[in-house]
Formats: structure tokens, sequence, C-alpha cells
């Protein structure tokens, strides 16, 4: 009987065995692996047919409303725009099939394609993405509508939409510069806060150019403005609402404020404080005007800048016998140096994305605009000239923006953006000179 | 002997039944068979009757800007002011020409843009365009779209022996004894000497087969390992055999845990190799195609290494579509990288392979951003 068993189990062992084999067996291809080194760093070619005129009505503001969304990406230096004469096929319904052969052929890699209508006062626009050589849509099709009058602030949003669908970051080109406009001679420069487009569109002046301001500093909200003025003869620290021009003073400060700053929850500011020919830095909580002292000593603490999570503020300090770069918490303490190479370091501003600060360094006898990690380590510079200064981050964190004083004895500012890789230097368009630009956040 | 013949025919009896009904378990391989979606070109009347089916993309407004309040009162507006001649200046660049005059009419208030956005999916994506590129039902045979080839054919697997046993020598005789047929030993090992192979000159055109040492027939061993001879103790055999089927029930539950484990268990083919100048060949093909601007002004960019893989025809073409490997689902800025790993593939559309590559080779490609910028200035 035991040997009986024994069968058995040999027979079950078979059958297992045996049900083994019949189980689905997939064979492999065989296999070439291959490690892709090079590549190219060029703009990437992307067509924008003429979006279409559904009614007669949308057909002139169908072709700005292009023209916006093209110099949009191109102005990101990350695009090339096909020009519409390579076009082999065009597009005259928003539905019809895209014929991706003829994209293709001229290398377009993202088409897009959109629509205008305008009917009862409501301007309507629609716009798809396409991936040509994936031959597929980059998300859905999105549609906006507004007065007409806002047809630039739409056209930004479609830019935008396109922008962060291709590059997976949130764009920035529905947002605000405030700057100080300048005019007149060199020895009698009138100046004023004037607000425009990121691109240049839009200027509207927020103050008359009866007194000298300073150091404009958009809110988290991007509805507020927080400048230094000499109206009153000596510097002082203005709130302005920039929906109603209503402004506060903040005339309780025990000395001349300077450089201030929102902090990223909106309820209060950091700014540097001079009392007695020292310099420190303070917050002030907006609700109660309550002032906490940040830093004390002998030495000149100003420019300070939060952390994008509030929890850290970037200063210059010359506590260490240079002007140079330091980090304390936002509760003030020990701040640690971050900034050691030759050179002195101004106007810190930590990046929205948190990873990066930007600064003005000064070395041998030029000035620079560059950034670094938190940490201090691996700097960057990212312009050279007479002068660069003050930068600003773009609401995503991928630009910078700032001021170049040209040399000479008529020497002038000028706006002037870059990309953190030290490309697509451009100068933004201004009417007048122009300095101290402060970036919005993106508009809701 | 008598229990001997029993268990004997007991033994066969189970083994017929098995093989008999292993025929029937046996399922079909799934990969064999290739599914072929007939794709049909629309008309142009099907494609009005398309759209005027399709619907009108609501006009959803999910965010309105809120109108400011107008109270300026406290405020001094400044007055109109015209901004004076520019001075000169020593810039070289050029300003961009502006789209539209600045308002310089007066201090305003900011207007209220009024803009809704419609973040929800107003459009039907299900609705795709025909795709015309990949119509191309008209071609047939091997000239047909990659897409739609048939799988490679599988190769013979080349034979052990294909020559006749050599003669005997004078004056051998062949043994009488008979010897039962048995498996080869598995706890024999045969020592096989190390070898390295040379790497063709890159002047070959087609692929040629390694160079096999020059093995005369009669350096084939001359037999098979023996097995074990019989025990003639009858219980002692029973025994073993005993033995041998407790370690048969082990291994078959082993392999059986096994092919649970693995779903669908693979069977290793050997890596298809290439000399080196034919690898730089397929490099440059796909990385001059690689457009790494977006990456690079990515943080941490060197970290956005991509692994991906697609399957390719004896003539380079590619067959079906691109799919990720590492990551396998590349969200954030690797779905970026991806994207423009992918694009560098799909733009190259026929990878460059030597005469005699076979069919179906699946390329794997592993591009590292940090690697040898070419075209960075």
């Amino acid at each position: 009987m035991a040997g009986f068993n024994r069968i058995l189990g040999g027979a079950f062992a078979l059958l297992l065995t045996l049900s083994s084999f019949a189980a689905p067996v997939v064979a492999q291809q065989p296999t070439l692996e291959i490690d892709v080194t090079g590549g190219v760093v060029e703009p990437v070619p992307f067509a924008i047919p003429g979006f279409i005129a559904e009614n007669s009505a949308s057909a002139a503001i169908a072709s700005n409303i292009t023209r916006v969304i093209a110099e949009d990406l191109l102005s990101t230096g990350l695009f090339r725009e096909i020009p519409k004469a390579a076009h082999i096929s065009g597009v005259s319904n928003f539905n019809a099939p895209v014929q991706f052969t003829d994209w293709r052929a001229i290398n377009a890699q993202a088409l897009v394609v959109g629509a205008v209508s305008s009917t009862g006062g409501r301007l309507t626009v629609k716009f798809r993405l396409w991936d040509v050589f994936a031959q597929a849509p980059m998300g859905d099709g999105v549609q906006l509508s507004g007065s007409p009058e806002n047809w630039r602030r739409i056209s930004h949003k479609v830019a935008d939409a396109v922008y962060s669908r291709l590059t997976g970051e949130t764009g920035y080109f529905d947002s605000k510069i405030v700057f100080v406009s300048e005019t007149g001679p060199k020895n009698d420069r009138s100046k004023r806060l004037a607000i425009m487009d990121h691109d240049g569109a839009g200027l509207t002046y927020l103050t008359d150019d009866s007194s000298i301001v300073l150091a404009p500093r958009f809110s988290p909200n991007s509805r507020d403005i927080l400048y230094t003025s000499y109206e009153t003869g000596v510097p002082r620290v203005y709130l302005m609402n920039v929906d109603t021009l209503q402004r506060r003073v903040f005339d309780n400060l025990p000395g001349m404020g300077f450089a201030p700053r929102f902090s990223p929850d909106d309820r209060k500011i950091v700014l540097s404080i001079s009392e007695r020919g020292n310099t420190d830095i303070y917050t002030v909580d907006l609700q109660s005007g309550q002032r906490t002292r940040l830093t004390s000593g002998p030495s000149i603490d100003t420019a300070p800048s939060f952390s994008p999570d509030g929890s850290q503020i970037v200063f210059e300090s010359d506590r260490g016998g240079s002007q140079q770069l330091y980090i304390m918490s936002a509760s003030g303490g020990d701040a640690k140096r971050i900034s050691f190479s030759n050179g002195r370091y101004a106007t810190p501003v930590w990046s929205p994305r948190g990873d990066l600060i930007a600064f003005t360094k000064i070395v041998g006898g030029r000035f620079h605009i560059g950034v670094m990690r938190v940490d201090g380590s691996q700097e960057r510079l990212l312009t050279a000239s007479f002068i660069d200064e003050a930068p600003t981050w773009s609401p995503n964190g991928r630009v910078l923006m700032f001021f170049r004083v040209s040399s000479g004895a008529n020497g002038a500012p000028q706006i002037y953006s870059v990309d953190i890789t030290g490309r697509n230097l451009h100068q933004v368009p201004t009417p007048s000179f122009a300095s101290d630009p402060a970036w919005s956040g993106l508009l809701k | 002997m008598k229990t001997g013949v029993i268990i004997s025919g007991i033994a066969h009896g189970v083994m017929v039944l098995l093989i008999l009904l292993q025929l029937e378990w046996n399922p079909r391989r799934p990969t064999d068979e290739i599914e072929i979606t007939e794709v049909t070109l629309m008309s142009s009347s099907e494609f009005d009757a398309v759209q005027s089916d399709s619907p009108a993309a609501p006009d959803m407004e999910i965010a309105t800007m809120a109108q400011p309040v107008a109270e300026v009162d406290e405020v001094t507006r400044p007055e109109v002011s015209v901004a004076p001649a520019e001075t000169e200046m020593d810039v070289t660049e050029a300003p961009a020409d502006r789209d539209t005059d600045p308002d310089m009419s007066a201090v305003e208030r900011l207007a209220q843009p009024d803009v809704a956005v419609e973040t929800t999916q107003p459009f039907t994506v299900d609705a795709l365009p025909q795709v015309s590129a990949i119509v191309s039902t008209g071609e047939t045979g091997a000239s047909a779209s990659p897409l739609f080839q048939a799988p490679p054919t599988p190769r013979a697997a080349p034979r052990i022996d294909s020559f006749a046993a050599p003669a005997l020598p004078d004056g051998a005789r062949v043994s009488d004894r008979t010897v039962e047929e048995t498996a080869p030993d598995e706890a024999a090992t045969e020592t096989v000497e190390e070898t390295t192979a040379e790497a063709l000159p890159e002047s070959v055109t087609e692929i040629v087969p390694e160079a096999q040492p020059d093995v005369p027939p009669s350096a084939a061993p001359p037999r098979a390992t023996r097995p074990p001879r019989r025990s003639a103790n009858v219980a002692q055999a029973a025994e073993d055999a005993a033995e041998l089927a407790r370690a048969a029930e082990q291994d078959a539950i082993d392999a059986l845990a096994e092919a649970v484990a693995a779903e669908e268990p693979v069977v290793e083919q050997p890596a298809v190799t290439l000399s080196g100048g034919q690898r730089q060949g397929i490099n440059e093909a796909v990385s001059q195609n690689w457009n790494k601007s977006i990456v690079m002004g990515k943080e941490n960019y060197e970290q956005l290494v991509i692994t991906l893989a697609v399957q390719v025809a004896a003539n380079g073409a590619i067959i079906g579509d691109v799919e990720p490997v590492d990551p396998a689902n590349p969200t954030g800025d690797f779905a970026v990288a991806y994207d423009a790993a992918r694009r560098s593939v799909l733009r190259a559309e026929v990878i460059p392979l030597p005469a005699g590559f076979p069919e179906g080779v699946r390329l794997i490609l592993r591009f590292d951003p940090a690697l040898d910028i070419a075209g960075l200035n």
C-alpha cells in the first residue's frame, strides 16, 4: 500500500510538472540596448495656423489673438514658430481631421489649432494642442470666454496652457510687471510707478512723477503693491491697491524703511529700517501693525526676501566684513552665510520654486545677475554688464527680469529678461526708461 | 515480479492519460495572434455629418474675475504726462516691437479682466479625427506599413549534429550487451572553457556568424554520460524510486509555484550584438532628433534619465508605438523628458540597422540628458 501511495505521489508530481508546462509561454523578442547620448538644445518648432474666425465679428480679433499666443511662446526662447508660408495644409475648420503628414513634413512638433467667435458681447476662444509625431492630442481642448476688450488676457491664458502642456511647468504669460518708469535727463530723472503685461503691453501708470518712488513689490495675490516713496521728503513705505489705487502709509516705523516685501501668506511684510545709522531687518504685521525686530548689531542688514514656505529669510549683510548673502529663520536668530566667492552680493530673491536664490553680484567692476542653490552651491552668473541689478522671478521660477543701466553720460535703465539657463536674454519693451521691475504671480 | 508489472502498467496508464489531458489543456499561445482593426477613411459627407453632430462647446464659467470697487476718492490721480523723448542709449539690443501703443492717457483704475476659464473637458476627445497617416490599407505584402507587418517567422533551431557518424575503425566490433535508454545525469556538469568573442570588423556589411573552432567529428563525446547502474537490491531500488518521486514532487511544486508567480514565463532569447560603429549609428540617428532644450531648464535635469523600448523591423522601420520602460509611468518632469525622448525616436522614423538584422528586435534606448550636449552654446 505504501508503494502504491508512492506511485500516486509520483503521478501527482508528474501531473503538476506537466501542468506547469501547459501554462502560457511568451517568447521575448531579442533585445538590443543602446545608450543615447548627445542630443541638441534648440527651440522646439511649432505651428499655429491662424485661429479660425467663426463669425465675421471675430475676424480681426482672431488674427490678433493668434499673434499674441505665438509671441508669448516665442518670447520664452524654448520654441520656434514655423512660418505660415511653409505650411502645407491649413486649418479651415476647428473639428477637421488634422493632416499629420503635412505638419510632420515641415517638422512641426506641436500644432496649435483654435477658433474664435464673438456673439452677444462675449468673446469665446477655444483651442486644441496636438503632438504631431505622436499623432495625438496633448490634453483636452479648452474654451475660454470673456469680454472682447480682454482678448489679450484670454490670449495669454491660452499661451499659458500651451506652454504648460509642452514643458510640464505652469506658464507666466498672464501676469503683470510693476516697475519704476523714468523720464528726463540723467541728472533730473522723474520717476513714477507703472504696471504692464509681461510683454510690455497694457501699460498704466499708478502714481504721478511728483516724487521719487523706489522698489515696488507685488503682494502674493497680485492686487497690492508695496513701494518706497520720498513723497514727504523722507523715504516711507506705502501699500497700494492696484484696483482702487487706495494707499496706506507705514508711518509708525522708528526710522526710514527700505526694501519691503510681502510674506507668502500676505499677512505681514519684511523690510529693513535704518535708525540712528544702523540698518536692521523687521517684520510688520499688516493687521495689528506689530513690529518685530529680526536682526541686531552694527552691520547693515537689508534686502530681505521670504522663502516660498515662509519659514526662512534670505538677506544681504556686511556683518562679515563684506557684503554677502545670509539665511535666517523667519523669526530671526542666527544667520548662516551662503555666499563665499569673490565679490559683493546684493538684492537676493528666493525663487517661487524654492530651489534657487537670485542675486546681484558685483565683482571686477562689473555687475552680474546670478542664481545659486539655497545652500550657496552651484552659483551661476547669467549676465554681465555695466550695471545689472534687482532680479525678480517669473511666477513659475523659470525666468528672471532685472534692469540694466547702460554706461556713458546718457546711460539709462531698461528692463531685461533672461532664462535661468542664461539663454534668451532680451529687452522688455517699455515706452520710457524703466528700472526696479517686480513680477506678479499668475493672475486669477 | 507480478507487482512490478502492475506498477508499470498503472504508471504507463497514468502517463498516457496525462499526455491525452495535456493535449486538451494546452492553451493556444496568445502572442501569436495579431488583432488587426480595420481603419476606414471618412468621406467628406461623413465628415460633414460628424461635424454637425459634434456637440457645441459649453460655455461653462468656473472662474470669473471680481470687478474691483471703484473707490478712488482718496487718491489724487496723477496728471497726464507725455513721455519725453528717449535719451540716446548705448544699448545695442533693439527692443522688440510692442503689440500696441501704451496707454498713456491717464492713471486709470486697472480694468479688471472678465475672463472665465473653462477647465473641464468641453470637447470630446473620444471623437478624434481619423489619422490619415496610418491608413495604409492599400499596400500588401512586405511593403506594407510596419504597423501591420506580421510577426517575424521563428528561425529553425540549429541541429546539434548534422553529419554522419564516422565509420568504425577496423577490427572494432559492436557489443551485444543491451543498455536501457536513460535520461542524462543531471548532476553531471560539463565544464566549458570560457572564450571571449571578438567583435567583427566594421567594414563587414552583413552579420557573419562568429567563427567556430575547427572541431573534427571524432572530437565529439563518444557517448552520453552513463547512468548509475541499477542496484541489484530490489528493496533498495524501491527506496531510491520513492526518494526520486519525492524529489520530483518537490520540483514539480516549485515549478508550479514559479509558474503561478510569473504569469507569463519568459523564454530568454540571446541579446543582439552589434559593433561599436553600428551602435553609434543608431545613437546618432536618434540623438540628432533629441531636443533637450525644455529638459535642460528643469530642476535637477540630470536625474531625468529615461529608458524606453521600441520594436524595429529588419529594415529599421519602427513597429508599433514607443513604450516607457524606466520609469514605467513617467509623470511630472519625467513625462516631459519622456515626450522629448519618444519624439526623437518617432522623428528618426527608420533606425539604421546592418543588413541581416533580425526581424522584430526590441530596441531599448536609454536617454541621459547629462551626457554629451551637442549644439549647446
